[in-house]
Protein backbone atom coordinates (compact mmCIF):
# COMPACT_ATOMS: atom_id res chain seq x y z
CA UNK A 1 0.00 0.00 0.00
CA UNK A 2 1.28 3.18 -1.24
CA UNK A 3 0.34 6.33 1.41
CA UNK A 4 0.73 10.13 0.35
CA UNK A 5 -0.34 11.91 3.98
CA UNK A 6 -0.85 15.42 3.64
CA UNK A 7 2.04 16.05 1.11
CA UNK A 8 3.23 19.57 0.19
CA UNK A 9 6.09 19.83 -2.23
CA UNK A 10 8.42 22.61 -3.20
CA UNK A 11 11.73 23.01 -5.50
CA UNK A 12 13.85 24.74 -3.30
CA UNK A 13 12.29 28.47 -2.17
CA UNK A 14 10.24 28.36 -4.87
CA UNK A 15 6.03 28.24 -4.63
CA UNK A 16 4.65 24.57 -3.54
CA UNK A 17 4.47 22.50 -6.42
CA UNK A 18 2.15 19.71 -5.07
CA UNK A 19 -0.35 21.18 -2.52
CA UNK A 20 -2.22 18.73 0.16
CA UNK A 21 -1.82 15.64 -1.63
CA UNK A 22 -3.67 12.75 0.42
CA UNK A 23 -3.59 9.42 -2.10
CA UNK A 24 -4.24 5.61 -0.64
CA UNK A 25 -3.17 3.47 -3.28
CA UNK A 26 -4.23 -0.27 -2.90
CA UNK A 27 -2.30 -3.81 -4.26
CA UNK A 28 -3.71 -4.37 -8.00
CA UNK A 29 -4.86 -1.21 -8.60
CA UNK A 30 -4.11 0.94 -11.93
CA UNK A 31 -3.83 4.19 -10.96
CA UNK A 32 -3.91 7.07 -13.69
CA UNK A 33 -2.50 10.61 -12.60
CA UNK A 34 -3.92 13.07 -15.57
CA UNK A 35 -2.63 16.71 -15.48
CA UNK A 36 -1.56 19.34 -18.01
CA UNK A 37 2.26 19.63 -18.25
CA UNK A 38 3.88 20.96 -15.29
CA UNK A 39 0.76 20.09 -12.93
CA UNK A 40 3.33 18.05 -10.96
CA UNK A 41 3.06 14.69 -11.70
CA UNK A 42 6.04 13.66 -12.57
CA UNK A 43 7.22 15.23 -9.23
CA UNK A 44 4.18 13.03 -7.36
CA UNK A 45 5.70 10.15 -8.77
CA UNK A 46 9.35 10.91 -7.63
CA UNK A 47 8.42 10.81 -4.23
CA UNK A 48 7.30 7.47 -4.47
CA UNK A 49 10.78 5.74 -5.03
CA UNK A 50 11.86 8.30 -2.97
CA UNK A 51 13.73 10.29 -5.11
CA UNK A 52 12.26 13.53 -3.96
CA UNK A 53 11.27 14.11 -0.31
CA UNK A 54 7.79 15.78 0.62
CA UNK A 55 8.39 18.92 1.85
CA UNK A 56 5.82 18.49 4.57
CA UNK A 57 3.72 15.51 5.14
CA UNK A 58 5.26 12.00 4.59
CA UNK A 59 4.70 9.25 1.99
CA UNK A 60 4.71 5.56 3.18
CA UNK A 61 5.03 2.80 1.01
CA UNK A 62 4.54 -0.58 2.78
CA UNK A 63 4.62 1.41 5.66
CA UNK A 64 8.09 2.41 5.52
CA UNK A 65 8.54 6.16 5.35
CA UNK A 66 10.22 7.43 2.31
CA UNK A 67 12.04 10.03 4.14
CA UNK A 68 13.67 7.52 6.35
CA UNK A 69 14.70 4.97 3.37
CA UNK A 70 17.57 4.66 1.10
CA UNK A 71 15.83 5.11 -2.38
CA UNK A 72 18.07 1.88 -3.48
CA UNK A 73 15.92 0.14 -0.38
CA UNK A 74 12.59 1.47 -2.44
CA UNK A 75 13.73 1.42 -6.41
CA UNK A 76 13.86 -2.52 -4.95
CA UNK A 77 9.83 -2.63 -4.40
CA UNK A 78 9.27 0.34 -6.74
CA UNK A 79 10.34 0.60 -10.86
CA UNK A 80 10.38 4.22 -11.82
CA UNK A 81 10.38 4.00 -15.47
CA UNK A 82 11.05 7.59 -16.16
CA UNK A 83 9.61 9.41 -19.75
CA UNK A 84 11.70 8.22 -22.35
CA UNK A 85 13.67 5.91 -20.85
CA UNK A 86 15.25 4.79 -23.58
CA UNK A 87 17.94 8.06 -23.50
CA UNK A 88 19.14 5.82 -20.29
CA UNK A 89 20.66 2.59 -22.22
CA UNK A 90 24.18 2.78 -22.30
CA UNK A 91 25.26 -0.89 -22.23
CA UNK A 92 25.84 -3.02 -25.87
CA UNK A 93 23.41 -5.20 -25.80
CA UNK A 94 19.71 -5.92 -24.64
CA UNK A 95 20.94 -8.42 -22.45
CA UNK A 96 23.43 -6.88 -20.18
CA UNK A 97 20.85 -3.45 -20.02
CA UNK A 98 18.37 -5.86 -18.55
CA UNK A 99 20.67 -7.47 -16.09
CA UNK A 100 22.57 -4.20 -15.43
CA UNK A 101 19.47 -3.46 -12.62
CA UNK A 102 19.48 -7.03 -11.52
CA UNK A 103 23.35 -6.54 -10.37
CA UNK A 104 22.57 -3.72 -8.48
CA UNK A 105 19.89 -5.43 -6.47
CA UNK A 106 22.68 -7.89 -6.13
CA UNK A 107 20.41 -11.04 -7.64
CA UNK A 108 22.46 -14.37 -8.52
CA UNK A 109 23.56 -15.30 -11.62
CA UNK A 110 20.65 -17.94 -12.20
CA UNK A 111 18.11 -15.98 -11.02
CA UNK A 112 19.42 -13.37 -13.30
CA UNK A 113 19.50 -15.72 -16.17
CA UNK A 114 15.74 -16.96 -15.31
CA UNK A 115 14.61 -13.21 -15.00
CA UNK A 116 15.96 -11.78 -18.66
CA UNK A 117 14.92 -14.26 -20.78
CA UNK A 118 11.19 -14.16 -18.79
CA UNK A 119 10.84 -10.58 -19.27
CA UNK A 120 12.24 -10.89 -22.29
CA UNK A 121 10.13 -13.33 -23.68
CA UNK A 122 7.32 -11.19 -22.14
CA UNK A 123 7.58 -8.63 -24.01
CA UNK A 124 8.87 -9.55 -27.16
CA UNK A 125 12.54 -8.87 -27.02
CA UNK A 126 14.20 -12.16 -27.11
CA UNK A 127 15.40 -12.41 -30.87
CA UNK A 128 17.10 -8.68 -30.16
CA UNK A 129 18.51 -10.16 -26.90
CA UNK A 130 22.44 -9.70 -28.54
CA UNK A 131 21.65 -6.58 -30.25
CA UNK A 132 22.37 -3.30 -29.44
CA UNK A 133 19.45 -1.60 -27.12
CA UNK A 134 20.43 1.61 -29.86
CA UNK A 135 19.74 -0.24 -32.67
CA UNK A 136 16.15 -0.84 -31.53
CA UNK A 137 12.59 0.95 -33.23
CA UNK A 138 11.51 3.44 -30.46
CA UNK A 139 8.76 0.88 -29.58
CA UNK A 140 11.20 -2.00 -29.09
CA UNK A 141 13.16 0.68 -26.75
CA UNK A 142 10.44 1.93 -24.72
CA UNK A 143 9.11 -2.21 -24.03
CA UNK A 144 12.82 -2.70 -23.37
CA UNK A 145 13.04 -0.46 -20.85
CA UNK A 146 9.64 -1.17 -18.75
CA UNK A 147 10.94 -4.91 -19.39
CA UNK A 148 13.92 -3.60 -17.16
CA UNK A 149 11.89 -2.85 -14.96
CA UNK A 150 10.04 -5.46 -14.11
CA UNK A 151 13.10 -7.56 -14.22
CA UNK A 152 13.33 -7.18 -10.64
CA UNK A 153 10.05 -8.27 -9.75
CA UNK A 154 8.84 -4.86 -8.15
CA UNK A 155 5.80 -4.69 -6.39
CA UNK A 156 4.85 -1.30 -7.89
CA UNK A 157 5.45 -0.10 -11.16
CA UNK A 158 5.52 3.70 -11.94
CA UNK A 159 5.81 5.14 -15.17
CA UNK A 160 6.02 8.27 -16.08
CA UNK A 161 4.51 9.63 -19.85
CA UNK A 162 4.50 6.18 -21.28
CA UNK A 163 2.60 6.74 -24.55
CA UNK A 164 5.43 10.15 -25.21
CA UNK A 165 6.49 9.44 -28.33
CA UNK A 166 4.98 6.45 -29.02
CA UNK A 167 2.52 5.62 -32.07
CA UNK A 168 -1.02 4.03 -32.16
CA UNK A 169 0.06 0.55 -32.37
CA UNK A 170 2.67 0.90 -29.67
CA UNK A 171 -0.12 2.14 -27.70
CA UNK A 172 -2.13 -0.82 -27.99
CA UNK A 173 0.83 -2.57 -27.08
CA UNK A 174 1.36 -0.58 -24.09
CA UNK A 175 -2.34 -1.55 -22.91
CA UNK A 176 -2.02 -4.74 -23.41
CA UNK A 177 1.22 -4.71 -21.42
CA UNK A 178 -0.41 -2.64 -18.85
CA UNK A 179 -3.06 -5.06 -18.57
CA UNK A 180 -0.32 -8.55 -18.34
CA UNK A 181 1.61 -6.34 -15.78
CA UNK A 182 -1.66 -6.17 -13.39
CA UNK A 183 -2.67 -9.10 -13.95
CA UNK A 184 0.47 -10.58 -12.46
CA UNK A 185 -0.94 -9.08 -9.67
CA UNK A 186 1.60 -5.53 -9.08
CA UNK A 187 0.26 -2.28 -8.84
CA UNK A 188 0.38 0.10 -11.27
CA UNK A 189 0.77 4.03 -11.18
CA UNK A 190 0.95 6.01 -14.51
CA UNK A 191 1.05 9.67 -14.99
CA UNK A 192 -0.36 10.96 -18.62
CA UNK A 193 -1.54 13.57 -20.16
CA UNK A 194 -2.54 11.16 -23.00
CA UNK A 195 -6.47 11.32 -22.22
CA UNK A 196 -7.29 8.97 -24.97
CA UNK A 197 -4.83 6.50 -24.02
CA UNK A 198 -6.82 6.24 -20.37
CA UNK A 199 -10.10 6.06 -21.71
CA UNK A 200 -8.89 2.65 -23.21
CA UNK A 201 -8.39 1.38 -19.79
CA UNK A 202 -11.48 1.88 -18.29
CA UNK A 203 -10.79 -0.15 -15.00
CA UNK A 204 -8.03 2.90 -13.88
CA UNK A 205 -9.00 5.06 -10.83
CA UNK A 206 -8.09 7.95 -12.18
CA UNK A 207 -6.57 10.84 -10.16
CA UNK A 208 -6.48 14.43 -11.89
CA UNK A 209 -4.10 17.07 -10.70
CA UNK A 210 -4.16 20.88 -11.48
CA UNK A 211 -1.42 22.96 -10.11
CA UNK A 212 -0.48 20.51 -7.84
CA UNK A 213 -3.80 20.15 -6.20
CA UNK A 214 -6.09 16.95 -6.79
CA UNK A 215 -9.07 18.07 -8.38
CA UNK A 216 -10.76 14.71 -8.58
CA UNK A 217 -9.81 10.94 -7.48
CA UNK A 218 -12.02 8.00 -8.75
CA UNK A 219 -13.68 5.91 -11.34
CA UNK A 220 -13.02 6.83 -14.86
CA UNK A 221 -16.50 6.03 -16.67
CA UNK A 222 -17.45 8.80 -13.40
CA UNK A 223 -15.00 11.74 -14.66
CA UNK A 224 -15.36 11.12 -18.85
CA UNK A 225 -19.22 10.82 -18.51
CA UNK A 226 -20.06 13.25 -15.74
CA UNK A 227 -17.04 15.25 -15.24
CA UNK A 228 -15.73 16.30 -18.48
CA UNK A 229 -15.44 19.88 -17.13
CA UNK A 230 -13.23 19.31 -14.83
CA UNK A 231 -10.85 17.97 -17.14
CA UNK A 232 -10.63 21.06 -19.31
CA UNK A 233 -10.12 22.96 -15.86
CA UNK A 234 -6.56 21.13 -15.47
CA UNK A 235 -6.11 21.93 -18.80
CA UNK A 236 -6.49 18.72 -20.72
CA UNK A 237 -9.35 17.97 -24.11
CA UNK A 238 -12.11 15.25 -22.97
CA UNK A 239 -12.14 12.45 -25.41
CA UNK A 240 -13.88 13.09 -28.44
CA UNK A 241 -16.14 10.32 -26.90
CA UNK A 242 -17.32 12.24 -23.96
CA UNK A 243 -17.52 14.99 -25.61
CA UNK A 244 -20.24 13.22 -28.00
CA UNK A 245 -21.71 12.21 -24.24
CA UNK A 246 -22.48 15.95 -23.52
CA UNK A 247 -23.85 16.76 -27.09
CA UNK A 248 -26.55 13.79 -26.94
CA UNK A 249 -27.47 15.01 -22.93
CA UNK A 250 -28.13 18.21 -24.00
CA UNK A 251 -30.33 16.48 -27.22
CA UNK A 252 -31.92 14.71 -24.23
CA UNK A 253 -30.75 11.10 -24.93
CA UNK A 254 -28.98 9.96 -21.61
CA UNK A 255 -26.05 7.59 -22.25
CA UNK A 256 -22.89 6.24 -20.43
CA UNK A 257 -19.66 5.21 -22.06
CA UNK A 258 -17.40 2.50 -20.35
CA UNK A 259 -15.54 2.24 -23.28
CA UNK A 260 -14.63 2.30 -26.98
CA UNK A 261 -17.00 -0.80 -27.19
CA UNK A 262 -19.40 -0.19 -24.88
CA UNK A 263 -20.01 3.30 -26.67
CA UNK A 264 -19.97 1.52 -30.26
CA UNK A 265 -22.81 -0.55 -29.07
CA UNK A 266 -24.89 1.89 -27.99
CA UNK A 267 -24.41 4.40 -30.50
CA UNK A 268 -25.21 1.26 -32.69
CA UNK A 269 -28.50 0.78 -30.43
CA UNK A 270 -28.90 4.77 -30.50
CA UNK A 271 -29.47 5.00 -34.47
CA UNK A 272 -31.10 1.54 -34.69
CA UNK A 273 -34.08 2.61 -32.63
CA UNK A 274 -34.22 6.56 -34.78
CA UNK B 1 24.44 14.21 -6.90
CA UNK B 2 23.15 17.30 -4.84
CA UNK B 3 27.49 17.58 -5.56
CA UNK B 4 27.19 17.90 -9.18
CA UNK B 5 23.79 20.68 -9.30
CA UNK B 6 25.14 22.80 -6.96
CA UNK B 7 28.56 22.28 -9.09
CA UNK B 8 26.83 23.33 -11.93
CA UNK B 9 24.85 26.23 -10.44
CA UNK B 10 28.18 27.95 -10.20
CA UNK B 11 28.88 28.28 -13.47
CA UNK B 12 25.17 28.62 -14.69
CA UNK B 13 25.14 32.88 -15.56
CA UNK B 14 22.19 34.60 -13.18
CA UNK B 15 21.58 38.53 -14.35
CA UNK B 16 21.92 40.60 -11.56
CA UNK B 17 21.72 44.44 -11.34
CA UNK B 18 25.02 45.78 -11.16
CA UNK B 19 27.86 47.61 -12.28
CA UNK B 20 30.00 44.88 -13.42
CA UNK B 21 27.24 43.11 -15.65
CA UNK B 22 25.82 46.56 -17.08
CA UNK B 23 29.97 47.36 -18.39
CA UNK B 24 31.31 46.57 -21.78
CA UNK B 25 32.40 42.89 -21.86
CA UNK B 26 35.51 43.77 -23.50
CA UNK B 27 36.67 46.40 -20.76
CA UNK B 28 36.27 43.24 -18.48
CA UNK B 29 38.15 40.86 -20.37
CA UNK B 30 41.17 43.44 -20.21
CA UNK B 31 41.07 43.86 -16.97
CA UNK B 32 41.01 39.88 -16.32
CA UNK B 33 43.80 39.82 -18.81
CA UNK B 34 45.71 42.50 -17.25
CA UNK B 35 45.05 40.68 -13.85
CA UNK B 36 45.95 36.98 -15.25
CA UNK B 37 49.69 38.82 -16.06
CA UNK B 38 50.59 40.22 -13.32
CA UNK B 39 49.67 37.59 -10.92
CA UNK B 40 53.09 36.69 -12.68
CA UNK B 41 55.20 39.82 -11.98
CA UNK B 42 54.10 40.14 -8.24
CA UNK B 43 55.67 38.11 -5.92
CA UNK B 44 54.88 39.55 -2.76
CA UNK B 45 52.07 37.54 -0.94
CA UNK B 46 51.17 41.21 1.00
CA UNK B 47 50.73 43.27 -2.40
CA UNK B 48 48.95 40.10 -3.63
CA UNK B 49 46.36 39.91 -0.91
CA UNK B 50 45.83 43.99 -1.14
CA UNK B 51 44.83 42.90 -4.62
CA UNK B 52 42.80 40.39 -3.84
CA UNK B 53 40.70 42.49 -1.50
CA UNK B 54 40.05 45.29 -3.89
CA UNK B 55 38.93 42.68 -6.02
CA UNK B 56 36.55 40.72 -2.83
CA UNK B 57 35.18 44.65 -2.73
CA UNK B 58 34.81 45.20 -6.20
CA UNK B 59 32.86 41.38 -6.42
CA UNK B 60 30.51 42.76 -3.42
CA UNK B 61 29.48 46.43 -4.22
CA UNK B 62 29.78 46.34 -8.01
CA UNK B 63 28.99 43.18 -8.91
CA UNK B 64 26.67 41.51 -5.83
CA UNK B 65 28.75 38.05 -7.06
CA UNK B 66 30.67 37.86 -4.01
CA UNK B 67 28.96 34.47 -2.58
CA UNK B 68 29.41 32.97 -6.16
CA UNK B 69 33.21 33.54 -6.36
CA UNK B 70 34.01 32.50 -2.69
CA UNK B 71 31.74 28.94 -3.57
CA UNK B 72 33.66 28.86 -6.72
CA UNK B 73 37.10 28.96 -4.74
CA UNK B 74 35.44 26.39 -2.47
CA UNK B 75 35.51 23.97 -5.02
CA UNK B 76 39.04 23.81 -5.52
CA UNK B 77 40.08 22.92 -2.12
CA UNK B 78 41.87 19.84 -3.14
CA UNK B 79 43.61 22.21 -5.40
CA UNK B 80 45.03 24.50 -2.89
CA UNK B 81 45.43 21.78 -0.21
CA UNK B 82 47.83 19.96 -3.13
CA UNK B 83 49.42 23.62 -4.08
CA UNK B 84 50.07 24.73 -0.09
CA UNK B 85 51.50 21.13 0.87
CA UNK B 86 53.58 20.80 -2.37
CA UNK B 87 55.13 24.42 -1.87
CA UNK B 88 55.97 23.73 2.13
CA UNK B 89 57.46 20.85 1.16
CA UNK B 90 59.75 22.34 -1.61
CA UNK B 91 60.60 25.47 0.48
CA UNK B 92 59.63 25.06 4.30
CA UNK B 93 58.79 28.81 4.19
CA UNK B 94 55.41 30.14 4.81
CA UNK B 95 55.74 33.25 2.56
CA UNK B 96 57.18 30.72 -0.14
CA UNK B 97 54.20 28.93 0.51
CA UNK B 98 51.40 31.30 0.86
CA UNK B 99 53.10 33.14 -2.14
CA UNK B 100 51.88 31.10 -4.77
CA UNK B 101 48.73 29.97 -3.34
CA UNK B 102 47.87 33.58 -2.99
CA UNK B 103 48.31 34.19 -6.91
CA UNK B 104 46.84 31.06 -7.56
CA UNK B 105 43.40 32.50 -6.11
CA UNK B 106 43.99 35.95 -7.33
CA UNK B 107 43.87 34.11 -11.25
CA UNK B 108 40.81 32.70 -10.47
CA UNK B 109 39.66 35.66 -9.37
CA UNK B 110 40.32 37.39 -12.50
CA UNK B 111 38.85 34.43 -14.76
CA UNK B 112 35.18 34.60 -12.55
CA UNK B 113 35.39 38.61 -13.16
CA UNK B 114 34.58 38.39 -16.63
CA UNK B 115 32.65 34.53 -16.60
CA UNK B 116 30.68 35.81 -13.31
CA UNK B 117 29.56 39.23 -14.97
CA UNK B 118 29.05 38.13 -18.62
CA UNK B 119 25.93 36.95 -20.52
CA UNK B 120 26.55 34.45 -22.85
CA UNK B 121 25.38 36.87 -25.55
CA UNK B 122 27.66 39.50 -24.64
CA UNK B 123 30.28 36.54 -24.75
CA UNK B 124 29.68 35.55 -28.34
CA UNK B 125 29.62 39.33 -28.55
CA UNK B 126 32.84 39.94 -27.10
CA UNK B 127 34.39 36.73 -29.40
CA UNK B 128 33.12 38.47 -32.50
CA UNK B 129 34.92 41.75 -31.45
CA UNK B 130 38.46 39.87 -30.91
CA UNK B 131 37.33 38.90 -34.88
CA UNK B 132 37.80 35.11 -34.19
CA UNK B 133 36.17 33.07 -37.19
CA UNK B 134 32.82 32.85 -36.45
CA UNK B 135 32.65 28.85 -36.13
CA UNK B 136 34.93 29.36 -33.27
CA UNK B 137 32.93 31.95 -31.46
CA UNK B 138 29.46 30.10 -32.30
CA UNK B 139 30.93 26.98 -30.65
CA UNK B 140 31.98 28.50 -27.93
CA UNK B 141 29.30 30.61 -27.27
CA UNK B 142 26.99 27.59 -28.30
CA UNK B 143 29.01 25.58 -25.54
CA UNK B 144 28.55 27.58 -22.63
CA UNK B 145 25.21 27.54 -23.51
CA UNK B 146 24.37 24.23 -23.19
CA UNK B 147 26.03 23.67 -19.73
CA UNK B 148 22.63 24.27 -18.31
CA UNK B 149 20.84 22.20 -20.07
CA UNK B 150 22.98 19.41 -19.48
CA UNK B 151 23.67 19.93 -16.31
CA UNK B 152 19.32 19.25 -15.64
CA UNK B 153 19.80 16.04 -18.56
CA UNK B 154 22.60 14.77 -15.82
CA UNK B 155 20.06 15.08 -13.41
CA UNK B 156 17.17 13.07 -15.35
CA UNK B 157 19.73 10.61 -16.35
CA UNK B 158 21.30 10.07 -12.50
CA UNK B 159 17.52 10.39 -11.06
CA UNK B 160 17.14 7.20 -13.63
CA UNK B 161 19.87 4.94 -12.67
CA UNK B 162 19.47 5.61 -9.25
CA UNK B 163 15.93 4.07 -9.83
CA UNK B 164 17.66 1.25 -11.48
CA UNK B 165 19.76 0.53 -8.28
CA UNK B 166 22.70 2.53 -9.16
CA UNK B 167 24.81 3.30 -6.31
CA UNK B 168 27.12 5.72 -6.67
CA UNK B 169 29.23 5.87 -3.39
CA UNK B 170 29.62 2.22 -3.40
CA UNK B 171 32.68 0.36 -3.07
CA UNK B 172 36.17 0.85 -3.65
CA UNK B 173 37.88 3.87 -5.88
CA UNK B 174 37.69 1.98 -8.94
CA UNK B 175 34.56 0.64 -8.54
CA UNK B 176 33.09 4.40 -7.48
CA UNK B 177 34.91 5.20 -11.05
CA UNK B 178 33.18 2.48 -12.70
CA UNK B 179 30.00 3.37 -11.16
CA UNK B 180 29.93 6.92 -13.27
CA UNK B 181 29.84 5.08 -16.53
CA UNK B 182 25.87 4.43 -16.90
CA UNK B 183 25.95 8.20 -16.18
CA UNK B 184 28.30 8.69 -18.61
CA UNK B 185 27.41 7.04 -21.81
CA UNK B 186 23.95 8.50 -21.98
CA UNK B 187 25.10 11.92 -21.54
CA UNK B 188 27.55 11.80 -24.45
CA UNK B 189 25.24 9.80 -26.55
CA UNK B 190 22.72 12.73 -25.45
CA UNK B 191 25.00 15.56 -26.35
CA UNK B 192 26.16 14.34 -29.91
CA UNK B 193 22.22 13.94 -30.74
CA UNK B 194 21.47 17.18 -29.62
CA UNK B 195 24.75 18.96 -31.41
CA UNK B 196 23.07 17.51 -34.35
CA UNK B 197 19.53 18.79 -33.63
CA UNK B 198 21.55 22.24 -33.20
CA UNK B 199 23.00 22.15 -36.31
CA UNK B 200 20.40 21.39 -38.27
CA UNK B 201 18.19 24.00 -36.61
CA UNK B 202 21.04 26.63 -37.12
CA UNK B 203 21.16 25.71 -41.19
CA UNK B 204 17.51 25.84 -41.34
CA UNK B 205 17.61 29.42 -40.00
CA UNK B 206 19.84 30.02 -42.21
CA UNK B 207 23.48 29.95 -40.81
CA UNK B 208 26.40 29.85 -43.37
CA UNK B 209 29.46 29.99 -42.25
CA UNK B 210 32.05 32.30 -43.62
CA UNK B 211 29.57 34.69 -44.64
CA UNK B 212 30.32 38.36 -43.50
CA UNK B 213 27.34 38.85 -40.81
CA UNK B 214 26.11 42.34 -38.87
CA UNK B 215 24.77 42.55 -35.67
CA UNK B 216 21.93 43.83 -34.25
CA UNK B 217 23.57 44.40 -31.09
CA UNK B 218 26.48 46.01 -31.06
CA UNK B 219 29.37 46.88 -28.14
CA UNK B 220 30.12 50.42 -27.51
CA UNK B 221 32.33 52.01 -24.82
CA UNK B 222 30.69 54.43 -22.64
CA UNK B 223 31.97 57.34 -20.03
CA UNK B 224 31.46 54.38 -17.47
CA UNK B 225 33.74 51.91 -19.35
CA UNK B 226 36.57 54.04 -19.76
CA UNK B 227 36.08 55.22 -15.88
CA UNK B 228 36.44 51.70 -14.61
CA UNK B 229 39.54 50.78 -16.46
CA UNK B 230 41.32 53.72 -15.84
CA UNK B 231 40.35 53.60 -12.27
CA UNK B 232 41.09 49.97 -12.30
CA UNK B 233 44.49 50.64 -13.73
CA UNK B 234 45.52 53.20 -11.20
CA UNK B 235 44.40 51.03 -8.33
CA UNK B 236 46.38 48.14 -9.98
CA UNK B 237 49.83 49.97 -11.14
CA UNK B 238 49.37 51.49 -7.40
CA UNK B 239 49.51 48.51 -5.54
CA UNK B 240 52.21 47.26 -8.07
CA UNK B 241 54.34 49.86 -7.29
CA UNK B 242 53.91 50.39 -3.76
CA UNK B 243 57.00 49.85 -1.41
CA UNK B 244 55.98 48.39 2.11
CA UNK B 245 58.98 49.49 3.48
CA UNK B 246 57.22 53.29 2.46
CA UNK B 247 54.11 52.11 3.59
CA UNK B 248 55.55 50.73 7.24
CA UNK B 249 57.56 54.00 8.08
CA UNK B 250 54.39 56.31 6.87
CA UNK B 251 52.42 53.96 9.81
CA UNK B 252 55.18 54.43 12.17
CA UNK B 253 55.59 58.23 12.04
Amino acid sequence: MIIFDNVWFKYGDRDYVLKNINITIKEGEIVCILGDNGAGKTTLLKHINGLLKPSKGEVYVDKLNTKETSVSDLAKKVALVFQYPERMFFTESVWKEVEFALANFGFEEDIRVHRIRKVLNMFWLWEYRDRSPFTLSGGEQRRLAIAIALAWDPKYVVLDEPTAGQDGFQREILIDIIRNIVYREKTIILATHDIEFVFELPECRIIVLNKGEIIYDGSSVELFNNYPELLIEAGLEPPSLSKLIQTLRKEGKYVVFKNYDDAVDKIYNLIKGG
Amino acid sequence: MSVISRFSKVFLFEEKDALLFRLDPRIKLIKSIILMVIVFFIQDPIKIGILMATLLVEFKILGKVLFKVLRSILYLTPILILIIVANYLATYDIIDTLSPLLRFLLFVMAVDLFFFTTSPDDFSLTLEALRLPMTISLSFSLALRFIPTLSMELNDIIEAQISRGLQLDKGNILTRIRNYIPLLIPLIVLSIKRSIEVAEALEIRGLRPGVKRTSYKTLVLSGVDYAYIIISLIIIIAIYLLELKHLISLAKL
